[in-house]
């Protein structure tokens, strides 16, 4: 008996330490000359795409690529707009904007030790990113990519796309290697152009990058980047508070004052891209009547939701274009009246009000939805809040009981996004489907618009007829929060939440 | 051996439970000796404190809810009230062994009945390993079975086996009083001789000593030398097997013999002891017997008797000697 | 007997049928497709249809159970449609965490709970006993996810022993160790109490006590082995859901398990990596519920005795 006991704990001790021994010590961090050698950045979510950067479809994975993979042109830090060279130093634009040249660097090597040539790009265009690619549907206007010779390619255009260069500046754009990608599959993407290469990924647990000597640019200060997974919000900043990281990636609303008030951190905070919106399906009555929509817009309290869900660290807006995209430009929208929201509901086919749902998949939008429910009593809508799983949700647009929904939506793109993405009659993501055909010609309009001047009054006349029709009810935007350890320098924080660390270092 | 005037000697003894419903008065203030060497029956119906007594003659009353309220037990000389746990460890299997009631649970079902005998013979004797395994054969044998079932598990056994192993068990450390709790009351009547028979051999043997706990006057007077009657908690009447079978004295003893079948005459009815025990956490105040005897005077119901002496070694407890002309009805017709 | 367990085995057989078919069943009821999860929000409809053409979503379910399991016959369980990684390795790399989880987990719960199971039924009606009792109820109560988080606050933060998370060596474990072991102690000492109680008022108790086996001695070798059956069933039972991994545990701690990996992919739609997981945990724990069995029988002849009736 007792033997039997003894014999049960040892094996399961030896167990334990036959795995323990199996698992990989981590890399401790040697401090020398300068700068701190591995810098650890906790991240929130599985960046699966990581090592496939063309089919990238979040955030997280198109941070990381920024650091291992370089797009043809990127966008100026400094005003989130101006188009700067990358991977192609200089391009001319001719025939009216219908054909773009660009000149290739010469001296780009790809982490497989491969030199960028025009035959990648053209393969990471045509085989990769126009086919399947996440960039995809943003390069409609794309005809064809060709090489004119070893460092020079040209962009045949269906139309003068202005927001060309937008879309080639995201992540998922990146050029990657022709070879590698033949010789080793998808994951083949993973040998980029950029200042880091992957070094392991290692899933669930994290990503190991090392600098990359070879860099055309600038090289960083840091050796190594290791982001490290951590789900949980608290557990995230709890590593920060402990030093295990140096750079916390949205940490948690409730978190923020802990990390305030510890004086070897620094919350960094941005003004956000994402907006908050409540979205109608107007081909279905009472949201085909726009008086509907428009009470709907002005009986919600955003101030309240914006308590509620996001602890008061978020602005309201009203224009369904969001303040920090280019070419912007504030018009009148709705705010919270219900006395007018009423007279709207009075005008339209639904005096007394009805009853709705409305979808939400997230948290923080269902705890808006349950202030708008609060609202919306007031003037006789009974709304019902539904939180489905995502994905079903992704699944349920075209059900027939869809009425509402509370979504939010971040252009990462050129202004053009902010209407192509969500408003058009073909958009991806048209929540509300309108089926508009002055929304349709004017963004098309408004896409190939060569005059800078007309082409932002033309959005601004967009925005307003849409604000107006109130497609979207808008909500809010979130600011985009960092914690940072006090001393880490070099590190770019944008409001699409994709920020780039690249020269993130910290001095010893 | 040691030399005590008796092999057990309790008197004064008192047993509660203390439960959530009142306190269940199981034992009280009872008087009993055994000579060494002698057998004493404890005769009552279930319930009557039978198998309290023999617990807290080994200090085993389940505690809680057990107390031992009052009394004195003196075991061949040891005081086992007044002992160390560990101390009566030493005691317990080699003084005094006991045989229980049912040998289905008694037997550890996950413990082969060899390493079961070994375990007591290890414990009260300075034997190697192989020596105990070697008595515990010659035990397993002296009790009929053969010395090959020695790895055998209880579940392997039939209920006569098993009991008979718990007889090896009981006896393997040659203990100076073996309390037998109702022996033979689970097993089949076949089988019952055949373990009365092996106990009463085995006693003559080893010269042991026995309290033998039973409801059935026909064991008594096969088995022992004196007999103690119990009704709820107290002795109502003790003597010599002889005296208390043919001078029968307590109307609760007469009860016990009228509800027996006669050989003599089969003609005759059952007379069962009309009424139930009463409920010990509420004993009556006089005569606990009382409400159930047919010669019951309002002074039983009043006054609660003591055992007095008949003879040199026949007591009884019973208001109704106090009238010097007083007799039972089976003493009537007796002869 | 082990002719018992060989057809224990085969029975494995039809159980992994059955899951496989309930897994594509299930999954095929719930609404969105891997084409919506890993194309993302930018995916036009033509560019659904193309992925769903291409991986055989369009396919009716039985079509694609008939196909995986074909494959599966083959050894090959597939890739992930999410990161185009094969299951089987993507599987392995997290399995060894999740066992290292599991059974320091439940060795800890083990050494723990049982004596702490023992000495409440020994000292059952005590202050002792109650106090004890009480902690395991808060221990049962007790959310995990808040467990976890007050363990990081103290030894992480404030007192700087264990890190906050993450894999690597011992020091990662001990945490989520301790949490895991906290929940699965609570309902193993309760088990151990209830069947000591059960076993100490036994008769072969009061046979051992009266041979003069001490207290000690009788709860330990004579009691706590008859006790050991419901027990073992326990930890059989607890053992087994860890193994599917614990996936509040590996959230709070980031541990990378199989728990948050069948999570994702079920979000994810993530079929070959959801069926190919599930399959091979139910293996996992059809295995352990057989040793489970074995040991039952090392432990009670009489059990040892019915497997060689059942051959």
């Amino acid at each position: 008996m007792k033997k039997g006991v003894f014999l049960f704990v040892f094996f399961v001790v030896l167990i334990n330490l036959a795995f323990a021994g199996g698992v990989k010590e981590t890399v401790a961090t040697p401090t020398s000359v300068g700068y701190q050698n591995v810098l650890k950045v906790g991240i929130n979510m599985e960046p699966i795409t990581i090592c496939t950067p063309t089919k990238g479809t979040n955030v997280m994975c198109h941070m990381m690529s920024f650091s291992t993979h370089n797009t043809l042109v990127t966008i100026s830090n400094e005003d989130n707009a101006t188009i700067k060279p990358c991977l192609a130093e200089s391009w001319d634009i001719l025939d009216g904007g219908k054909t773009i040249v660009f000149h290739l660097r010469k001296d780009v090597k790809f982490h497989n030790g491969e030199t960028m040539t025009s035959e990648d790009v053209v393969y990471s265009f045509k085989e990769r990113i126009l086919k399947g690619g996440t960039s995809r549907a943003l390069l409609s206007s794309v005809v064809d990519v060709v090489a004119d010779d070893d460092y020079t390619i040209h962009f045949e255009l269906s139309g003068a796309d202005q927001d060309l260069f937008y879309t080639l500046s995201a992540a998922p754009s990146c050029i990657i290697s022709k070879k590698a990608v033949e010789t080793e599959g998808d994951e083949g993407e993973c040998y980029g152009t950029g200042a880091f290469k992957i070094e392991e990924y290692v899933q669930g647990e994290f990503v190991r990058m090392v600098r990359f000597d070879d860099y055309f640019g600038e090289k960083p200060k840091t050796e190594e980047i290791d982001w490290i997974i951590y789900l949980e919000d608290s557990a995230r900043e709890l590593a920060l508070e402990t030093g295990e990281i140096d750079i916390c990636y949205s940490p948690a609303n409730s978190d923020l004052p802990f990390i305030e008030k510890n004086p070897d951190l620094k919350l960094i905070s941005v003004k956000g891209l994402n907006v908050y919106y409540i979205g109608f399906n107007t081909k279905v009555a009472p949201f085909d009547d726009e008086y509907v929509r428009q009470a709907i817009a002005s009986c919600v309290n955003k101030e309240d939701a914006i308590t509620v869900a996001f602890d008061g660290l978020a602005d309201a807006v009203d224009n369904v274009m969001a303040p920090a995209v280019p070419m912007y430009t504030h018009v009148d929208g709705y705010t919270y009246n219900p006395t007018a929201a009423k007279e709207l509901l009075s005008k339209s086919g639904y005096p007394g009000g009805f009853k709705s749902t409305i979808w939400v998949d997230r948290a923080d939008e269902e705890q808006m939805a349950l202030v708008f429910k609060e609202n919306l009593a007031q003037i006789g809508i009974d709304l019902t809040v539904v939180r489905l799983e995502a994905t079903t949700l992704k699944a349920s647009w075209n059900n027939a009981d869809y009425q509402m929904c509370l979504q939010k939506f971040g252009n990462t793109g050129g202004p053009g996004t902010s209407f192509s993405y969500v408003f058009t009659s073909k958009a991806p993501a048209n929540r509300s489907k309108v089926s508009d055909s002055n929304v349709d010609l004017q963004t098309a309009a408004a896409a190939v618009e060569t005059d800078q001047v007309k082409r932002q009054a033309m959005y601004r006349d967009l925005n307003e007829y849409i604000t107006k029709k109130a497609y979207w009810a808008p909500i809010c935007v979130p600011q985009i929060f960092v914690g940072i350890k006090a001393s880490v320098k070099g590190a770019v924080y944008k409001g699409n939440g994709s920020h780039i660390l690249t020269y993130a270092y910290i001095e010893n | 051996m040691d030399k005590h005037e008796f092999a057990l000697d309790v008197s004064n003894l008192t047993v509660e439970y203390v439960t959530s419903d009142g306190i269940v008065h199981a034992v009280n203030d009872i008087d009993l000796k055994i000579p060494p060497q002698k057998s004493v029956g404890l005769v009552g119906e279930t319930g009557a404190g039978k198998t309290s007594t023999a617990l807290a003659i080994m200090n085993l009353i389940p505690s809680p809810p057990g107390v031992i309220r009052s009394g004195k037990i003196i075991l061949n000389g040891y005081d086992v009230l007044h002992m160390k746990d560990s101390e009566l460890n030493q005691v317990r299997g080699s003084e005094v062994a006991m045989i229980f009631q049912d040998p289905m649970t008694a037997l550890n079902p996950v413990l082969n009945i060899g390493e079961q005998i070994e375990e007591s013979i290890l414990l009260h004797e300075d034997v190697t390993r192989d020596e105990a395994h070697e008595q515990a054969c010659e035990m397993l044998e002296m009790v009929g079975i053969d010395r090959s079932r020695i790895y055998d598990y209880p579940h392997q056994l039939s209920g006569g086996m098993k009991q008979r192993v718990i007889i090896a068990i009981a006896l393997c450390c040659n203990p100076h009083l073996l309390i037998a709790d109702e022996p033979t009351t689970a097993l089949d009547v076949t089988i019952q001789a055949q373990v009365l028979d092996l106990i009463s051999n085995l006693r003559d043997e080893y010269r042991t000593a026995m309290l033998l706990i039973t409801h059935d006057l026909g064991i008594v007077a096969d088995m022992c030398d004196e007999v103690s009657v119990m009704y709820a908690g107290r002795i109502v009447e003790h003597g010599t097997v002889e005296e208390v079978f043919t001078n029968t004295k307590h109307p609760y003893t007469e009860g016990l013999f009228d509800s027996l079948p006669k050989i003599n005459d089969r003609k005759s009815l059952l007379k069962p002891i009309i009424g139930l025990m009463p409920d010990p956490t509420e004993l009556p105040e006089g005569c606990t017997f009382a409400p159930r005897c047919r010669y019951a005077m309002d002074k039983c119901f009043k006054r609660r008797p003591s055992l007095n002496a008949i003879s040199d070694t026949h007591e009884v407890s019973c208001l109704a000697y106090e009238d010097p002309v007083f007799s039972i009805e089976r003493n009537k017709h007796g002869r | 007997m082990y002719r018992y367990f060989l057809k224990r085995l085969f029975w494995l057989i039809p159980v992994m049928l059955g899951v496989s078919i309930f897994i594509f069943i299930i999954m095929d009821f719930f609404p969105g497709d891997a084409a919506d999860t890993v194309l993302g929000e930018a995916a036009s409809q033509e560019q659904l249809e193309e992925y769903r053409e291409a991986h055989g979503l369009n396919d009716p379910v039985m079509v694609r159970y008939v196909r995986y399991m074909a494959n599966l016959l083959k050894g090959d369980m597939g890739i992930s449609y999410v990161t185009g990684r094969d299951v089987f390795k993507t599987y392995m790399q997290r399995l060894p965490n999740t066992l290292l989880l599991a059974f320091s987990g439940m060795t800890l719960a083990i050494l723990f709970s049982i004596p702490i199971g023992i000495i409440t039924a020994l000292k059952r009606g005590t202050v002792l006993d109650g106090t004890l009792m009480i902690i395991s109820l808060l221990g049962l109560s007790m959310p995990l996810f808040w467990l976890g988080l007050l363990l990081i606050i103290g030894f992480s933060l404030n007192l700087g022993w264990f890190p906050t998370g993450g894999s690597g060596d011992l020091k990662h474990l001990v945490l989520p160790a301790v949490t895991l072991a906290v929940a699965k102690m609570a309902m193993l000492a309760r088990t151990t109490r209830s069947s000591m109680l059960e076993v100490l008022n036994e008769d072969y108790i009061r046979t051992a006590r009266a041979k003069g086996v001490s207290k000690r001695k009788a709860t330990l070798k004579h009691a706590l082995r008859n006790a050991l059956i419901p027990i073992i069933t326990v930890i059989g039972i607890e053992l087994g859901s860890s193994l599917g991994g614990s996936v509040l545990c590996e959230t709070v701690f980031s541990w990378p398990g199989v728990g948050r990996l069948i999570m994702d992919s079920i979000s994810k739609r993530d079929i070959p990596m959801v069926t190919g997981s599930l399959i091979l945990t139910t293996m996992l724990v059809a295995f352990l519920l057989l040793v489970v069995d074995i040991i039952y029988a090392f432990v009670d002849p009489r059990i040892k005795a019915q497997y060689q009736r059942k051959k």
